[in-house]
């Protein structure tokens, strides 16, 4: 029997890219081959266009399965999971969690949503080119989270790359619970 | 709807009609084999553009893989019978034989019986194996390539129809 919460936590997901392909977020390469593949109790989602670019959940064993090979998008990743509740450890071939419950889903794979084109958001943040995070924020009226994320991700550490990853979770995390709003009542 | 699944449904279709073009040949007995051999060919490429189940199928490959294993397989004995069936057809065409009096070795389609049981459960053809080998055939075989054909059309219906779409997730039923 296929699992009802993963069909609507897919269509959530489905929902969130969207909504980020929409405000420029994530480039039309990466958007195109997304899609999400349910079978019983787990689920297969392509999260990009790199080859192997997946995310594996099994609500059987409640585990995670984040296959990608960019260090800073990993890392990034394991922050986010870690944050929305999973107990996770990365490799250098992605990040691999346990703790995926048919409670909390929908949260993950709202995550999910975050790692299509990251390494290409993450590769202008680090050059400060900050108009595409701007402009995308703009968009859904919520300028003052740009701000609030650099603060933050200025008060994280010296390193440069450490800011970067700091400031990107902030902004995907922030921009995917704003847009997530805007269909709530789907679900 | 995935590229995988997109082609397979329209590999499907094709193949579908290669199976009711294979009868209608098979029933005019008193025919020469025009372009039979084409039609062989045809399917022989259809069958392996049909091989894209792996790409549908995701994790459980443990599950999956016997099976997968066993269809690439039986396709792999079609595509020889296929291929054995074109140059008898094209030889007998060049003698201007029918295929009534074109005669075929009941052999290459037993061979794809026995890997169509593995598969299936039970063989695909008629009369291989039941017509005497000196009345088997041009029609005989293409009645029974067909008759495989149609089988493994069933089979591939069962992955191609089971998905539900919306958005960009899938999901079928176990």
């Amino acid at each position: 029997m296929v699992s009802t919460e993963l069909i609507i936590a897919c269509k959530k997901w489905d929902m969130i890219t969207d909504e980020l392909s929409k405000l420029g977020l994530i480039k039309d390469m990466d958007y195109e081959p997304l899609n999400c593949k349910i079978i019983g109790n787990k689920a297969e989602v392509t999260v990009g266009s790199a080859l192997g670019h997946k995310t594996h959940i099994n609500l059987e064993d409640g585990s995670l399965e984040y296959y990608d090979t960019d260090e800073p998008v990993n890392k990034t990743m394991d922050r986010l999971l870690k944050e929305a509740g999973l107990d996770c450890k990365m490799s250098s071939e992605g990040v691999f969690c346990k703790g995926v419950t048919k409670d909390n889903v929908e949260k993950i794979f709202e995550t999910i949503a975050a790692p299509t084109s990251m390494d290409f958001r993450l590769r202008e943040l680090r050059v400060e080119d900050y108009d595409r995070w701007k402009n995308a924020l703009k968009d859904i009226g919520e300028e003052k989270i740009f701000d609030e994320c650099l603060e933050k991700a200025k008060e994280a550490g010296k390193i440069e790359e450490e800011k970067v990853i700091e400031l990107e979770k902030c902004l995907i995390k922030n921009t995917i619970e704003k847009v997530k709003t805007e269909f709530k009542a789907l679900f | 709807m995935s590229k995988p699944l997109e082609k397979l449904v329209k590999t499907i279709k094709e193949l579908r009609e290669y199976e009711e073009d294979g009868r209608r040949r098979a029933y005019d007995r008193d025919g020469l084999p025009k372009s039979d051999a084409l039609w062989a060919i045809g399917v022989a490429v259809k069958l392996n553009d049909a091989k894209v189940l792996d790409e549908i199928e995701y994790m459980p490959k443990a599950k999956y893989q016997p099976e997968l294993a066993a269809f690439n397989m039986l396709t792999w004995v079609f595509d020889q019978a296929l291929d054995d069936m074109s140059i008898a057809a094209d030889n007998c065409l060049s003698k201007n034989v029918k295929r009534k009096d074109c005669l075929i070795d009941p052999k290459i389609l037993i061979k794809v019986d026995s890997k169509a049981e593995e598969l299936f459960g039970s063989r695909c053809t008629w009369l291989a194996g039941e017509l005497p080998p000196e009345r088997y055939n041009l029609s005989a075989a293409l009645n029974d390539a067909s008759a495989c054909l149609h089988r493994t059309i069933e089979y591939l219906e069962k992955y191609a129809t089971k998905w539900h779409k919306e958005g960009k997730c899938l999901w079928r039923e176990d």
